[in-house]
């Protein structure tokens, strides 16, 4: 633990990087590649009803087909991964910017405020995130807005509980008390002790909720509640392609493909990162 | 209550502090902390962490505080440095009360009383660099000044013995020895009065413990220090301390100067400990920890136990 030789200072150790966090990062790589370059190219004007045929297979002019307005496939996949970006993003900053200072506010304070926050916690807990969006959906119409908040919303819980179960573990720390002994107060204890040592698990967190967010918004927009008609979006390119699953499968597969792949990106990402930023393999 | 108790005249002649005020003074200090409930009938058990402690330490003393684990001295550390607040009594620096205040009203105790920590791998905020740490009691000072305060932790590593350039790592890049000097460089910050140390070497190895034990013994001498040194081993507080306090079950049983204490010890528990420091002579003479054990039981037989 200590080197013999007191005045020789270590250098710093680097972390090994795991198959599974490349893996995950180069899944998650080509999303935002794709979701880039549609904002300077895309094959076709986007969401243009095309003077050809439809149900086209993939060929050299379309590359993934045409659908059943005669719209180009790989268009819309491009520009499904920006809506699919945009929701993830805005749902987990939703999450984390209300579940993170709420998860250090419950851990922090000791009596019955902090259960009141855990048990209302626990409360929305118990509305599954699809559930909730469909409730907000009903109430506010079905948008790509109202999934994205109502996803987020959803979320919350997960991200207090995260934060406070690994806040607690940090309050119980000597530095704490030392930073308390120094004559820090509680919001100087909150911000640069408690959210810096906190950050490692919310980040492994929010790439997990990441992949759950962009599930929940194609289950959305497949059930007709969430991006609308006319927008781009994976989960609505496999509602509209549903009845013509027989003679056209390549309409149902590619969305699929798309939606199925940046999941397992960001799931892999998830726990590449839980493995690369683990604690207890810090510092040894 | 314990009738084997012998006070050391405090403040103690020979020391030269006999007609100053004493800087630290705690007055039947108690701590007790409910365990749950084990019945629905009973009253849930308590423990007397701190059971009517009373001390008095003069300014520029050094006072050793000794005891197996479980015997307060922990608890005593955090009501004397105003982290907790006991049950009844009171505790006084400089004459100001300590106990019953709230964080903010004891502002002026933590810029005259630090401490020094147990395990220096757990004392350091892993995600902040040594100019962070050090500056930490500064900032809670007031001290705004980015430049001022960059200067003053120059300073402070240097009188800790560590390189200049140590400012911008993080602790994870120290060994526990070093670790333990920043801890005390952090401690010196706000120019305190009395130094607390919580068992300061047990977590280091044999090899650096005299160092951080000469470091502390410097910086005690240069500053002008009054220390309260807490640690299981009698031997480590020999080292550093000129009046050692032996406390068992929440209580002092024995206080009294060090040399006097290790020629002398009246409390069969001190002997015990005594006996416990591997020496070769001990070891010779036969007289062993195990031995005297017996021998402390049967004298705190009538002693209250819960």
């Amino acid at each position: 633990m200590t080197q013999p030789i007191e005045q020789e200072i270590t250098r710093s150790r680097r972390r090994p990087i795991n198959a599974t966090l490349i893996v995950g990062a180069v899944l998650v790589g080509v999303i935002v590649a794709t979701a880039a370059v549609s904002l300077v190219w895309t094959p076709q004007a986007p969401m243009r009803v095309l003077s050809t045929e439809a149900y086209q297979r993939p060929n050299a002019e379309f590359w993934l087909g045409t659908d059943r307005l005669r719209r180009d496939v790989f268009t819309q996949i491009l520009l499904g991964a920006r809506t699919t970006l945009l929701v993830g993003i805005v749902a987990v900053g939703v999450a984390a910017l209300i579940g993170v200072p709420l998860g250090i506010l419950a851990a922090m304070s000791a009596g019955w405020f902090g259960q009141l926050i855990m048990r209302s916690n626990d409360i929305l807990l118990a509305f599954p995130a699809l559930l909730l969006a469909i409730m907000f959906a009903a109430i506010y119409g079905g948008s790509t807005q109202v999934a994205m908040v109502a996803i987020g919303i959803a979320t919350i819980p997960s991200f207090a509980r995260v934060t406070r179960a690994s806040a607690l573990s940090v309050l119980r720390t000597e530095y704490v008390t030392a930073a308390r002994a120094a004559g820090r107060g509680p919001v100087a204890i909150a911000v640069r002790h408690v959210l810096p040592n906190v950050a490692s698990l919310v980040i492994v967190q929010a790439s997990v909720a990441f992949a759950i967010a962009i599930l929940a918004e194609a289950a959305l927009a497949y059930l007709g509640l969430g991006t609308p008609t006319g927008q781009p979006s994976w989960g609505r390119m496999l509602y509209e392609a549903q009845s013509t699953l027989r003679s056209a499968p390549h309409l149902v597969l590619i969305p699929g493909i798309a939606i199925a792949w940046s999941v397992l990106g960001f799931n892999l990402l998830g726990d590449g990162l839980r493995d690369y930023l683990d604690p207890k393999l810090e510092d040894r | 209550m314990p009738a084997c108790t012998r006070w050391a005249p405090i403040p103690h002649p020979g020391m030269g502090h006999a007609m100053t005020e004493p800087i630290l003074k705690l007055t039947d200090v108690r701590r007790e902390f409910r365990r749950p409930r084990t019945s629905l009938r009973t009253p849930p058990p308590v423990v007397r962490a701190v059971n009517g402690v009373n001390l008095e330490v003069a300014p520029g003393e050094r006072l050793g505080i000794v005891g197996e684990s479980g015997s307060g001295k922990s608890t005593l550390l955090r009501l004397l440095s105003g982290l907790d607040q006991p049950t009844s009594g009171q505790i006084e620096v400089q004459g100001r009360r300590v106990d019953g205040q709230s964080s903010r009203q004891l502002k002026w105790l933590r810029e005259t009383m630090q401490l020094v920590f147990q395990d220096p791998m757990s004392s350091l905020d892993p995600r902040m660099r040594v100019r962070d740490i050090i500056a930490e009691p500064l900032v809670a000072a007031g001290m705004s000044a980015a430049g001022k305060r960059e200067e003053r932790v120059v300073t402070l590593l240097q009188s800790v013995g560590l390189p200049k350039d140590a400012i911008d790592r993080y602790p994870h890049q120290f060994s526990g020895g070093q670790r333990q000097r920043i801890s005390v460089a952090r401690a010196l910050a706000p120019q305190p009065k009395i130094l607390v140390a919580d068992e300061p070497v047990s977590a280091l190895d044999v090899s650096v413990r005299a160092q951080v034990l000469n470091l502390i013994d410097n910086v005690v001498e240069g500053f002008d220090l009054t220390l309260i040194f807490v640690s299981h081993d009698l031997s480590v507080v020999r080292h550093v301390c000129d009046r050692v306090a032996v406390m068992r079950r929440g209580e002092f049983v024995e206080v009294a100067p060090t040399e006097e204490l290790f020629a002398d010890p009246q409390h069969a528990y001190t002997k015990q400990l005594i006996a416990a420091i591997p020496t070769l002579s001990a070891a010779l003479g036969g007289r062993t920890a195990a031995a005297l054990a017996d021998e402390v039981n049967q004298q705190a037989g009538g002693e209250n136990r819960d």
